[in-house]
């Protein structure tokens, strides 16, 4: 919490400025030592390191608050302010830039940062002093850069990109290995670097993580895509079966990462994330073994590969219903009856679901009753028409929203309502939101399982952060320009106030006084004349002196004067002996204060110039109101931008989810005309069993008729 | 057959940095399981609003900078700007708390920490705890830090600093340091030289 950052508007205190005050106050002031150092080259460089390490420091301090956007800006300041940019701080802008969704931006970044690295470790420069080598940096900038170029659909770009890694560290191996998956997929990795990763004992010896689970996952994947299921069994039964550890992260991971470490969530929840983590990998590999035996018609071994499936697992709705397809298939029929029940009931609005129902209806035909079989179609039928249903009613509300985020929405999905109005001076609210964006409706849910969907209702959110911060930065804009106006008015009122006092005048005329000094004290010093220097009891006494002196001389003649003289004289004596006892010290100290009063008057001289200085200062100011009128019309343009933008990806959105219902629609009716094609053909069996009853019975009515 | 409903939000939410590879195993099962009737694939994101997006971010930010600059411009010239900041080196005998500045015997700032705030500090952030305006001459600064000991007892720590301003910026770092031959922690002055 702060308390009281900006104390005050205090524009510029040098403006109150009263030269004769100053020159009077310091003449009694202590002396002012000025220390001229002149550093030397080693120290120069020295002290930039320093203080670009002190800079990049309060970028870090942003960065572990969690205040990304005030990290990146501290950055961007420290460069245009300090000309700070080392590779270290390039690489921490890179990964800002990716936290906060800039990823064009970033790969730009490490673009220049791989070119800059390049030069630095030909010429070994500041880099070499911080605590990550130049050539740990330019291995993290080029993995950055290849997982932005990859993020972006540039693979061809990636892989060259990768082909410039050499040497890998263990660190960084399995983030190598997966990259290039990445990039050649869906063919076999060109590993360049892989002689200099880590070698076989050395990795076997290292803990196995998360990463080598999804390396693996990949490799079985790419096997099961090439048809070599013999290879990809072994690897995933090995996945299945392996407890996997989370990865070991250095602070650049984090970095580029942001998100795989919330500092927000608590130790138990990071445990329970991780054991999901690692459960999430082992049922995933247990899924794609089941599913291979599926591609196989490997029934059975698919059956048996689910039959102890958690309930609880991402993958249960796709497991489920592959075991009662197997169970079907492997003729299991009470097993598949339930478990096609179980998939209809607890997924009815997925496609799975509705699979579900009408091979459920297929089987009950086929080992039940034909009743039971045409309920079991009806049932089925009855479903998808309500879905139907609907699925016309989303649509129908959802195209005449005007507010697509207010559509349904979790409350969660509104940072902007719940973020207050604070007061113009802090302007800094973080305009990047990490949460996804989620609704209660429950065909919207299934859209936004599209990718793209979903990236268009996130812009929503982060657009409508942006505006409020546009805002937010118009209030702090207009505050800054009253602000501007107040000082100007209050400069023109100094500047009025002092105009009435002449003061190259009163500075010329204090000169002469000390002109005038210094030369009384420079001719005291030619004469070592004592009596120059006397304080107010010696010049008493020097006065009465005088005085006795012209007494006496008044009464000579009428009285014996030579006793006063010589009593006179003792006393002037003794006073001119002290006098000049203290006249060197006197001296010496009239003289120092006349060095201090020329310091003194050189400084006023100084104020005084500054002060003409500023007070023509209008060009800095009308600067300022210029600068000031630059944001306030780019904060209108950017604004409208917003605005145009919001139009443009709502118009998308709606025309992504009219695609959707669409395509919903689509598998909809195929599954309700299949279910009645099948409702006709059990009709039919049923017309013929009654026909074929028909005809026992009827020799029978027939016998009976002739009888 | 839409394996990848749960996968997705799954792996995204307890794993980001690997989503990637995720992407690629779902398109992976989007195209195996299709035999099942699966989910419509998905098309690549817009590129086009992503980038205005972007670019629409990019402005924002560099206005953030321009008002900032602005600001600073404004109110806190060099040639009276006088900056203090707060840095805490490990913290293990000193759990800072607050921290109470003041200028010439004038309390100009003060700053409650949250835990997290803390946990930047002796992470190696260093925070800019107060920025005002001085006049040119000597001016002595008077920090107060409220914290906790290695024993979790509240205790204090105080230092007073002379320093002269003139025409440059002053900035003047507070360092909390861990002192390992006392147990104890000490705050030291460190003037940036710019």
């Amino acid at each position: 919490m702060r308390l009281n950052l900006h104390p005050n508007l205090d524009l510029n205190p040098s403006l109150d400025l009263n030269i004769a005050q100053i020159v009077k106050v310091t003449l009694i002031s202590g002396m002012i030592s000025l220390t001229m150092v002149m550093p030397t080259l080693a120290e120069t460089v020295a002290a930039s390191a320093h203080i670009e390490d002190k800079l990049y420091r309060k970028a870090l301090y942003y960065y572990f608050t969690g205040d990304f956007g005030e990290a990146l800006n501290q950055i961007s300041l420290n460069r245009q302010r300090f000309n700070s940019h080392s590779s270290r701080t390039r690489l921490f802008e890179a990964g800002l830039q990716v936290t906060v969704g800039l990823h064009h931006q970033a790969t730009e970044s490490l673009q220049s940062l791989k070119v800059n690295q390049a030069v630095s470790l030909v010429n070994n420069t500041d880099e070499s002093r911080t605590n990550t080598s130049p050539k740990e940096l330019r291995l993290i900038a080029l993995l950055q850069l290849a997982e932005q170029q990859i993020q972006q659909g540039a693979t061809t770009t990636a892989k060259q990109t990768l082909s410039q890694i050499t040497e890998v560290s263990n660190a960084y191996g399995n983030q190598y290995q997966i990259l290039n998956q990445l990039a050649y997929w869906p063919e076999l990795p060109v590993l360049s670097a892989i002689a200099a990763r880590v070698d076989s004992d050395e990795k076997a010896s290292s803990r196995q993580s998360f990463i080598d689970g999804y390396i693996k996952l990949n490799q079985a994947l790419l096997h099961m895509e090439q048809g070599e299921f013999e290879r990809a069994k072994p690897k995933l039964t090995e996945i299945k079966n392996t407890l996997w550890l989370p990865p070991a992260k250095t602070f650049w991971h984090l970095l580029f990462n942001p998100f795989s470490d919330d500092k927000n969530r608590d130790f138990s929840e990071k445990v329970n994330d991780e054991r999901i983590q690692q459960q999430a990998v082992n049922d995933y590999a247990q899924l794609l073994l089941a599913q291979m035996y599926v591609k196989q018609e490997r029934y059975e071994a698919a059956y048996y590969e689910l039959k102890d499936f958690p309930q609880d697992s991402p993958y249960t709705e796709s497991a489920l219903f592959i075991f009662a397809f197997s169970a079907q298939k492997i003729k299991q029929y009470t097993m598949s009856l339930k478990l096609f029940s179980v998939v209809k009931e607890r997924f009815p609005y997925s496609n799975l679901g509705w699979q579900a129902s009408l091979l459920l209806a297929g089987q009950v035909v086929d080992q039940m009753s034909l009743e039971e079989g045409m309920t079991s179609y009806q049932n089925a039928e009855r479903l998808y028409q309500q879905r139907l249903t609907e699925l016309a009613d989303f649509q129908q509300v959802f195209s005449t929203s005007d507010d697509l985020l207010r559509f349904s929405p979790k409350k969660e999905n509104f940072p902007i309502s719940q973020a207050k109005v604070e007061t113009a001076t802090k302007l800094m609210m973080p305009f990047f939101t990490n949460n996804v964006y989620s609704t209660d409706s429950i065909w919207l849910q299934k859209a936004l399982l599209d990718n793209e969907l979903q990236a268009h209702f996130q812009a929503l959110v982060e657009l409508d952060l942006i505006t409020a911060h546009l805002k937010r930065q118009q209030q702090k804009n207009l505050w800054l320009k009253d602000t501007l106006s107040l000082n100007s008015k209050r400069k023109g009122k100094v500047v009025e106030a002092q105009q009435g006092a002449d003061y190259r005048a009163i500075i010329a005329q204090l000169n002469d006084k000390k002109q005038s000094i210094a030369k009384i004290v420079a001719d005291a010093e030619l004469a070592q004349k004592g009596s120059v220097f006397a304080n107010q009891a010696e010049e008493k006494w020097l006065e009465r002196i005088k005085a006795s002196k012209q007494a006496i001389t008044l009464i000579d003649g009428n009285r014996n004067i030579d006793e006063y003289q010589s009593r006179v004289k003792r006393i002037e004596g003794v006073l001119t002996w002290q006098l000049q006892q203290s006249f060197p010290v006197r001296l010496w100290q009239h003289k120092k204060l006349l060095k201090e009063i020329d310091q003194l008057l050189l400084q006023a001289e100084q104020h005084r110039n500054r002060f003409v200085v500023l007070k023509d200062s209008a060009p800095v100011l009308s600067n300022l109101a210029e600068r000031i009128e630059k944001s306030a019309t780019d904060i209108k343009t950017q604004l409208i931008n917003v605005t145009k933008l919001r139009e443009m990806t709502s118009h998308k959105i709606q025309i992504n989810v009219q695609q959707f219902v669409d395509n919903q629609r689509v598998v909809l009716a195929a599954h309700l005309l299949t279910s009645r094609h099948e409702m006709a053909a059990v009709l039919e069996s049923m017309a013929k069993f009654d026909k074929r009853i028909e005809r026992q019975l009827a020799p029978n009515l027939q016998n009976k008729g002739a009888l | 057959m839409n394996m990848n409903i749960y996968s997705s939000s799954m792996l995204a939410r307890v794993n980001n940095s690997w989503v990637l590879s995720v992407c690629v195993l779902l398109l992976f099962l989007a195209i195996s399981v299709k035999s099942f009737g699966g989910e419509p694939e998905s098309s690549p994101t817009n590129g086009t609003l992503s980038t205005q997006l972007e670019d629409i971010k990019k402005q924002v930010l560099k206005l953030n900078r321009d008002l900032f600059i602005l600001e600073e411009d404004l109110l806190f010239p060099a040639s009276t700007q006088v900056a203090v900041f707060v840095s805490v080196d490990v913290g293990r005998f000193f759990k800072i708390d607050s921290v109470e500045l003041k200028i010439n015997d004038k309390n100009v700032a003060g700053f409650l920490y949250t835990e997290r705030q803390r946990k930047a500090l002796e992470k190696g952030g260093i925070q800019q705890v107060y920025l005002g305006n001085l006049k040119e001459g000597k001016h002595q600064l008077t920090a107060i830090f409220t914290g906790f000991d290695g024993e979790g007892r509240s205790t204090k720590r105080a230092v007073t600093h002379q320093f002269e301003k003139d025409d440059d910026v002053v900035m003047i770092e507070l360092k909390v340091e861990d002192n390992e031959s006392s147990y104890r922690a000490n705050v030291r002055v460190e003037e940036w030289v710019l």
